[in-house]
């Protein structure tokens, strides 16, 4: 599913991923709100968020993400966050989404590997 | 959205208005790309680095997103501005929309929401986040503007960046052509790397080039390595630029006379890149050290001989004086002149930043010494000030700093005259109360024939009045209320000496903001009244 090259939502048995393309910022983060509420299961457990095509993210993003990793723990799920470097990464750092909350990797595979490792 | 976006380079106005700015009437969401883009293109420009230009537009993302979302009455008026030296990004946002409330208080919030780190509020990041990339970030409201706008301004630290023209050139000679390409390729990313096959070559490329190191093969035909360093130690400069022997023969052991010759280092072939690049370093930084260690000599004799002093008193004034100096940046002088009718000083602040612009502040202190000796006991302060100007305006070395200045006259009476360009106005202590002088005029040289208001003052017995730089000043900022931070300072004085007071003060706040990049300076000149 793509929604107007913001976002693409792709959803299987073991963790539903989403992937960010361009700005994720307070023009954008509104609608992917509501697309994701739309399309992701209230009990999803883990969910992956790709950040390989991300080129900014500002508090809005932060926020959206925050709700993703509440959504994820309220499920005994873990939020994955894959693929994030430069500003994005940057930002994530400063607002202290660190290592104990979020699970990162460097791409999709070894994000599949630790969850299936971990069912 | 309407735009202007222009990026002006002219001349003597670079350093005040070399900057990136943007206006447009009234900001949504959608339009924040296009800024973004915009700045990063102004900062990529100028050599920043993409971590940089990130955190920059950053900070200007949030604070715009704040105006975008919270005023009651939404802007019709934004203007963002950027501007870059050596070590920061400076950014502001003017608009005139509704301000914030308790700016001071939301700070103290969004810090703790940082220090506390992600807890499930989906909300408040975008505030620390600025605060995070620029600590001394500070939103001054429009009922505080003259031009009716809130200004929200941040300066982002950058590390100084190393522009293709700024590397250290090196000076590699070998005549085997394959081993000259293999070290080439190993230095090339970090240094400009000049390459010769003969000595000679080398020898006559030195005056025009001016490598900062010399890397040369040992034997090689016509002239060798060692005939190379003795010719080099015969020509202006070859003798202090550093030297290694990159050799495939044995090491400098094997030929003791190496050791006479005053090489640096000596490294034997194959060579990995890890080595040489890590004795290269080491070498550059053992010549910085020694450079660094004269300069530091030359500043110390200099700033002796240029320390900010005037004499204990005219008449019925006293003064007193108090400096901090600073080895990098620009420079504050103060300069005085007295007859029997009066007493004229000048206080000057030239700023800038790093070493280069405290070298220039010295010359600038030099022609403003002559300048004012010709001129003090013939002109008043605010001709002074304008023939002060216009010499600035006409002069292209002068033209590229910019400085601030204050004259003042002190006549026995307890007149005080002052005029000033571009300098923080002067403050007047009486009777346990502080208030600023309306002192004002354009910075030196910012127009052709500017004009100074020369203003006068009729002091009483026990009133003192305190002229400062901007060094100073800076100390007391609080979020853009500098001067109101200082008169509270001021009035709160126990008696006694104000200078020792107020400079006990600035240097506790210097130190608590670690903020040592600007000389200070203050006069106290206090009034005694008739005899």
């Amino acid at each position: 599913m793509n929604i107007g090259h913001k976002l693409e939502i792709e959803l299987n048995d073991a963790f539903s991923t989403i992937r960010f393309f361009g700005y994720v910022d307070a023009a954008t983060t509104e609608d992917a709100r509501g697309v994701i509420a739309a399309k992701i299961p209230e009990n999803s457990g883990n969910i992956v968020i790709d950040l390989a095509q991300v080129e900014f993210l500002d508090s809005h993003g932060v926020g959206l993400f925050v709700s993703l990793l509440k959504k994820a723990h309220k499920n005994g799920g873990r939020l994955f966050i894959i693929s994030a470097e430069g500003q994005p990464a940057s930002v994530l750092n400063i607002v202290g989404f660190n290592n104990t909350l979020v699970t990162y990797c460097e791409n999709m595979q070894q994000a599949k590997g630790l969850i299936t490792g971990r069912r | 959205m309407q735009t202007e976006h222009t990026q002006k380079n002219q001349g003597r106005r670079q350093l005040a208005t070399d900057g990136f700015s943007h206006v447009s009437h009234g900001i949504a969401f959608e339009d924040m790309t296009l800024v973004r883009n915009e700045l990063a293109e102004f900062l990529r420009l100028r050599g920043v680095g993409g971590e940089y230009i990130g955190n920059a537009q950053l900070i200007i993302t949030e604070i715009l997103s704040n105006i975008v979302k919270h005023p009651e009455k939404k802007a019709s008026r934004v203007e963002i501005g950027a501007h870059v030296t050596d070590t920061e990004i400076s950014l502001s946002v003017s608009d005139d929309s509704t301000p914030f409330a308790n700016f001071d208080a939301k700070c103290e919030k969004a810090l703790d929401v940082l220090h506390t780190g992600i807890t499930g509020a989906e909300t408040g990041y975008g505030l620390g986040c600025i605060l995070a990339l620029s600590p001394t970030a500070c939103y001054v409201t429009k009922d505080n503007d003259p031009d009716n706008l809130n200004r929200f301004t941040a300066a982002l630290q950058i590390a100084p960046q190393v522009k293709p023209e700024m590397r250290k050139k090196i000076f590699l000679i070998d005549d085997d052509p394959v081993s000259l390409h293999i070290h080439q390729a190993m230095l090339k990313d970090v240094y400009t790397v000049v390459s010769f096959e003969k000595a000679q070559d080398a020898l006559k490329a030195f005056a025009g080039e001016r490598p900062d190191v010399i890397i040369s093969d040992l034997v090689m035909p016509d002239m060798d390595g060692i005939a190379l360093r003795k010719a080099l130690a015969g020509i202006e400069n070859g003798n202090t630029t550093p030297f290694i022997f990159l050799s495939g023969r044995g090491t400098n052991e094997s030929n003791p006379y190496i050791s006479t010759l005053g090489v640096d280092d000596f490294l034997c072939k194959p060579v990995s890149a890890v080595r040489l690049r890590t004795v290269l370093s080491r070498v550059l930084n053992r010549s910085h050290q020694i450079r660094d260690a004269v300069e530091s000599r030359f500043h110390q004799d200099i700033t002796e001989l240029l320390k900010p002093s005037l004499p204990g008193g005219f008449g019925s004034w006293r003064f007193t004086t108090r400096h901090r100096p600073v080895e990098a940046g620009g420079g504050d002088f103060i300069l005085h002149q007295q007859t029997e009718a009066s007493f004229m000083g000048v206080l000057i602040d030239v700023m800038g930043h790093g070493r280069q612009a405290k070298f220039f502040s010295y010359v600038y202190a030099g022609y403003l010494r002559s300048l004012f000796q010709m001129y003090a006991g013939t002109l008043d302060a605010s001709h002074f000030l304008r023939y002060l100007s216009q010499s600035v305006a006409g002069d292209p070395l002068l033209e590229t700093t910019i400085m601030t200045c204050q004259c003042f006259q002190f006549l026995p009476e307890g007149i005080l005259k002052v005029a000033s360009a571009g300098h923080p106005c002067p403050i007047l202590a009486r009777n346990g109360k502080a208030e600023v002088l309306d002192v004002k005029g354009p910075l030196p040289g910012l127009v052709g024939d500017s004009l100074y208001d020369m203003k006068s003052f009729q002091m009483r017995p026990g009133d003192r009045i305190l002229f400062m730089t901007d060094g100073f000043l800076e100390a007391f900022d609080r979020r853009g209320h500098a001067a109101e931070a200082l008169l509270s300072c001021i009035e709160d004085c126990p008696g006694g000496a104000l200078d020792a007071y107020l400079w006990n003060k600035f240097e506790t706040k210097s130190e608590k903001q670690r903020n040592n990049k600007d000389d200070a300076t203050i006069i106290v000149a206090e009034y005694g009244g008739t005899p």
